[in-house]
């Protein structure tokens, strides 16, 4: 009796932390979805301290829409280099985590110093864009993936997991006479679908996030991506030139740049966060129902 | 013991195979970058020379940080701040993985979990924004101060609240996202293990201390290995450098602010590279010395 | 298995049609230039359907391409580095920029060779400018006159009228007409919500208000006394009484709490808001404020632009104008290629202030439907669309952008909106900025300094910090500040800076 009591009280801790927890963390997308609904005058009279908004207004989202012309065009971009991307970088790490795991593989501790050393050094602005350059990826769509596709950290990861496959599971398998990579398709990929899940789930964060490289890389303003086009308006100082605020027309503008670059935010988040709930599967249940039995 | 070794390539050739495009990638495009980088730590960076063309200076460039006087100051910042964040910000999401893997309500498990993740997804100019507006003048903080007769504090420049305002909205950032590695760990364990944890009883505390934390024994001491390799590397400069103020360099400047500000007026290549080499040297030094701690103390490492 | 690796090929297969490679140079036809700028919007410009595009092609023969990414200085770097550089690189106000890259080698060097061929251009670079920008004889780059002195200190008029004051012209009477801002509720709401002062701080200094108030004693740099010798605000005591002078309004709470940390966007609140009695701002604010409030004509006559006041004998100037606007440089490898040099020298001349395609690609005007102009009075312009499909920066791409490359604030064009009449909030501006630049104003020898951009950087951070310590109270010693300015650059730029004046024959 006192054991099951302690379950219970545990469970309304749990529920009771993870609740709060969950309040502060849904903070910033209230306020930043509040702010992106301010229209001038309300931010003015509140002096820029919004939580709730009395008179909302879409249009920062117009200006969004309207101004990043483009728009359309970058969002295909991101989906397809995030995609393609996830889908390469996943399969490079796995084989590396793979390969990595296997104990009694000649030349494995080199391969991993040598994949850790690339989460300590990385190589810098100008080297880096020198290699791309000579590789003649430039101004191309797989710059933006292929210098991205050894992701250590991941490799690494993965090795972490498969090396704790329970031997017997491998054995078994092995002596049925599975190759090595029989071994690896269709056991231990199979049995790490919740950090394929999870790598993958930050491998694609990582490409949806990134602009930087394709700034550097691509001068096309057919490949730009999402997230490039929203910076520059993110960062600009003068999106009320962008607006054309400077007029004389009360149509023309009422949102202050803050509220602009709200909307931004909003545009580049919320396509990302609506991957998670389609991955959320893989975190919730275990995986190891205790499949070797004799 | 040669044919031992030859035995054994023999045998996972097609693994080598394999391996073949993901060395290549790691060669050329993380590897030749680095050499290059090494180098350039070493020399004066002409433009027009390129890497190879510019002349040596030996470790000219490293002196010239060296000597600052600052340097002291910039070093000390640099490691309390890491330190801060790694021994206040490693352990929450641990702990909040395993109660979001205990938690028995399902649908609250899901939804938590798409929340949870919001803070990590909004960049850092936003979640200053968020907390200039809590803290400013103006803001939340301040008029509950104000209307239970305090006085108002001016967070942004004052010493002594820095370092909490910095740690905190760090820790509350990627508390949520933390927990996926966990999440994935955790759901790697055994299920048979709990299934008869709760057969024999055991209550909630017994269960995460002799099952839970053993299974994510192995994750977490890699990733805190590789958090400890990374001190000195990155303390947090791009949410300093909005975070920060003149009136809190004493505590603040680091390493990654003050090479900012020396970019500011002129393209400085040399320096940034020097200080970044710097950093990663030291980290790889720290991370082969973690490493070995952790085999003797704890038995899992990460080669 | 099967139906992956189709997916994977179909992927493939599209992105490859997105693979673009390399050109071959080509001979005729359109001369391809690459300018590059750091934006004021930033958008990336499609080269098709591109009406500014396809005007220059048309009016010089070049296919322009156009490089406006926001990490200027990170691109100018890779750029220059992996020897592909770009044509032409409008570096605005950042000479240092200038005179490091012509250090590297990597600019064209001396435009003193095209002089003949560039007349209008060479015309309207000012001498002094030219001196600046010639290193061992060689001109490095092209400049344009400095901007007109629009920014001022802009004071509440209606403030002023209601507590019958007057504009206060000394640091006392500034005081005095400050606290009565801040206590004596000059709004007439009845409320205590106001305040004399506010700044922009952004976090990082103390703000453009704050910092013009030093004029109120003397030059705010290096400067040459009246016994021709070197002298600098913190060496001479100026420095000193300007703080306290801030402090002063720090601890009296005349100015905005959140002076130090607000940003310049966050600032504006307040001030539309009609909450602050004194601010630094060009002739602009008339025209911001309308629109923040709705376009009620209510605020109007709310400012008039008031003369630094004086608190010391050798005070009470504004700061000095600059030497330059927007300087230009030319990739040396350009200069190597007769072609895109040739290109490039009609470009320029045929942008010039003035010039047809100025007016087109800067305002839209003349060359598109819709964008019109008309002149003020002698001096000051005014451009305008007759409706939203025909305003020009929201409907052509990329023109902001464009109109950077080549544009000058001594167009005195004010841009107006979807009102084709001349706006009482035009003349108001242009009213506020006329009287501007009618101010007295400190020499402009220091303009003509180039210093250590380490040096600066260390000194300025000492600067920093000690100010903001010392207005808030937390440090009281000035002389310790000195010593470890001097030492951390300060010093050494001391010396620097008067090598410079010696050179240009300002000090014997």
């Amino acid at each position: 009796m006192k054991k099951l009591n302690n379950e219970k009280v545990y469970q309304i801790l749990v529920t009771f932390i993870i609740i709060t927890i969950s309040i502060v963390c849904l903070f910033p997308l209230v306020y930043v979805f509040m702010l992106s609904l301010t229209s001038k005058s309300e931010w003015i009279d509140k002096e820029g301290v919004i939580f709730w908004v009395n008179n909302p207004t879409l249009f920062a989202y117009k200006g969004v829409f309207k101004f990043g012309g483009t728009i359309g065009k970058a969002f295909v971009i991101s989906i397809l280099r995030t995609t393609v991307g996830t889908f390469l970088t996943l399969i490079i790490t796995i084989i590396s985590g793979y390969t990595m795991s296997r104990k009694n593989l000649p030349g494995r501790k080199i391969m991993i110093i040598m994949i850790m050393t690339i989460l300590i050094f990385n190589g810098g602005l100008i080297p880096t864009y020198l290699v791309v350059k000579e590789t003649n990826l430039l101004n191309t769509f797989w710059a933006m993936i292929v210098p991205m596709m050894m992701y250590g950290w991941g490799a690494l990861i993965f090795k972490q997991f498969f090396e704790n496959i329970p031997a017997e599971i491998e054995e078994s398998a092995q002596m049925d006479g599975a190759s090595e990579i029989n071994l690896m398709m269709n056991i231990a990929v199979p049995i790490s679908a919740p950090v394929i899940a999870a790598i993958g789930l930050f491998s694609a964060v990582i490409h949806w996030n990134s602009w930087f490289d394709a700034m550097i890389y691509i001068t096309d303003p057919r490949l730009k991506p999402l997230q490039l086009v929203l910076r520059n308006m993110f960062v600009d100082n003068n999106l009320s030139w962008a607006t054309g605020t400077m007029n004389h027309d009360p149509s023309m503008l009422s949102v202050t740049d803050e509220s602009q670059k709200m909307a931004v935010a909003i545009v580049g988040t919320i396509p990302i966060l609506m991957v998670y709930p389609f991955l959320q599967k893989h975190f919730v249940k275990g995986v190891y129902t205790g499949s070797v039995k004799g | 013991m040669i044919s031992d070794t030859k035995k054994k390539i023999k045998r996972y050739w097609s693994l080598y195979l394999l391996m073949l495009l993901p060395l290549v990638i790691l060669i050329v495009y993380r590897y030749i970058p680095i050499i290059l980088q090494i180098v350039t730590a070493f020399k004066d960076y002409k433009l027009m020379k390129g890497v190879w063309g510019s002349p040596w200076v030996g470790l000219d460039n490293f002196k010239s940080i060296v000597t600052l006087p600052q340097f002291g100051r910039l070093i000390k910042n640099t490691v309390v701040i890491s330190v801060l964040r790694l021994s206040w910000g490693f352990w929450p999401p641990i702990i909040l993985a395993i109660l979001l893997f205990d938690m028995k309500s399902r649908w609250l498990k899901r939804s938590a979990q798409t929340v949870l993740y919001i803070p990590h997804f909004f960049s850092w100019v936003i979640i200053f924004a968020l907390s200039y507006s809590f803290l400013s003048n103006n803001g939340l903080v301040n008029s509950i101060l104000h209307n239970f007769g305090m006085d108002k504090v001016n967070f942004f420049l004052s010493s002594k609240h820095f370092y909490p305002i910095v740690i905190t909205t760090a820790i509350w950032k990627e508390l949520g996202w933390g927990t996926i590695i966990y999440l994935a760990a955790l759901t790697s364990i055994d299920t048979q293990l709990f299934d008869a944890a709760k057969i024999d009883g055991c209550g909630p505390f017994r269960r995460i201390w002799h099952i839970t934390l053993p299974g994510i024994k192995s994750v977490t001491v890699f990733l805190l290995t590789l958090s400890l390799g990374r001190i000195l590397s990155d303390a947090g400069t791009e949410q300093i450098l909005l975070f920060y103020t003149p009136a809190v360099y004493d505590v603040a400047d680091t390493i990654g602010t003050w090479v900012y500000r020396q970019g500011l007026l002129k393209l400085d290549y040399s320096l940034g590279t020097t200080l970044q080499f710097f950093q990663s040297g030291i980290g790889l030094i720290l991370i082969l010395g973690v490493n070995k701690i952790a085999k003797k103390t704890t038995g899992v490492s990460i080669w | 298995m099967k139906k992956c690796l189709l997916v994977m090929v179909l992927i493939l297969s599209i992105s490859f049609v997105f693979a673009s490679g390399e050109t071959e140079e080509v001979l005729t036809g359109p001369v391809e230039l690459e300018f590059m700028v750091s934006p004021w919007v930033g958008q990336p410009v499609p080269n098709v359907d591109n009406p500014i595009k396809d005007y220059i092609l048309d009016k010089f023969d070049i296919d322009i391409k156009l490089t406006n990414s926001s990490e200027f200085d990170q691109q100018l770097l890779v750029r220059f580095a992996s020897d592909n550089p770009p044509n032409y690189i409008h570096l605005g106000n950042k000479s240092s920029l200038a005179f490091q890259l012509y250090d590297e080698g990597v600019l064209l060097e001396d435009w003193n060779e095209y002089k003949d061929r560039l007349p209008k251009t060479m015309e309207m670079m000012p001498d002094i400018a030219e001196k600046y920008f010639t290193v061992d004889g060689k001109l490095i780059g092209l400049a344009l006159p400095p901007p007109p002195a629009n920014w001022s200190l802009k004071i509440k008029k209606t403030w002023l009228d209601s507590l019958g004051m007057e504009m206060p012209t000394t640091a006392e009477e500034l005081l005095e007409v400050a606290r009565a801002f801040t206590f004596n509720d000059p709004d007439g709401n009845g409320k205590d919500d106001t305040y004399a002062f506010t700044s922009a701080g952004g976090g990082k200094n103390i703000g453009d208000l704050i910092f013009q108030l030093q004029h109120m004693w003397g030059p705010s740099g290096f400067y040459i006394d009246d016994s021709q010798n070197i002298q600098h605000p913190i060496l001479d005591g100026n420095h000193k009484q300007f703080l306290d002078f801030v402090k002063t309004i720090v601890s009296e709470g005349l100015i905005d709490p959140d002076w130090y940390t607000q940003s310049w966007e966050q600032h504006k609140a307040r001030i539309f808001n009609d909450k602050i009695g004194l601010v630094w701002y060009p002739g602009v604010i008339a025209s911001e404020t309308e629109n923040a409030t709705g376009l009620t004509g209510d605020t109007i006559d709310w400012y008039e632009s008031m003369p630094m006041p004086k608190a010391s004998e050798n005070g009470g100037k504004d700061l000095h104008i600059g030497i330059y606007d927007r300087l230009i440089v030319v990739s040396k490898k350009t200069s190597e290629n007769e072609r895109e040099m040739d290109a490039m020298i009609r470009f320029l001349e045929g942008t010039t202030l003035g010039s047809e395609a100025y007016n087109a690609i800067r305002w839209g005007v003349g060359a598109f439907e819709g964008p019109t102009m008309v002149d003020i009075n002698d001096v000051y312009k005014y451009s305008s669309y007759p409706s939203k499909d025909t305003h020009f920066f929201q409907n052509f791409k990329g023109a902001f952008d464009y109109g950077k490359l080549i544009s000058s604030r001594g167009d005195h064009v004010i841009q107006g909106g979807t009102q084709t009449e001349i706006s009482e909030i035009a003349l108001k501006q242009v009213e506020l900025d006329s009287t501007t630049l009618s101010f007295k104003r400190y020499s402009n020898e220091p303009a003509m300094l180039s210093l250590d951009p380490n040096n600066t950087s260390n000194a300025k951070d000492v600067l920093d910090q000690f100010e903001i310590k010392y207005i808030l109270g937390e440090t009281m010693d000035y002389e310790a500040f000195t010593n470890e300015w001097l030492a951390s650059g300060g010093q050494a730029l001391l010396e620097e800076a008067e090598a410079q004046f010696k050179k240009y024959g300002f000090i014997k």
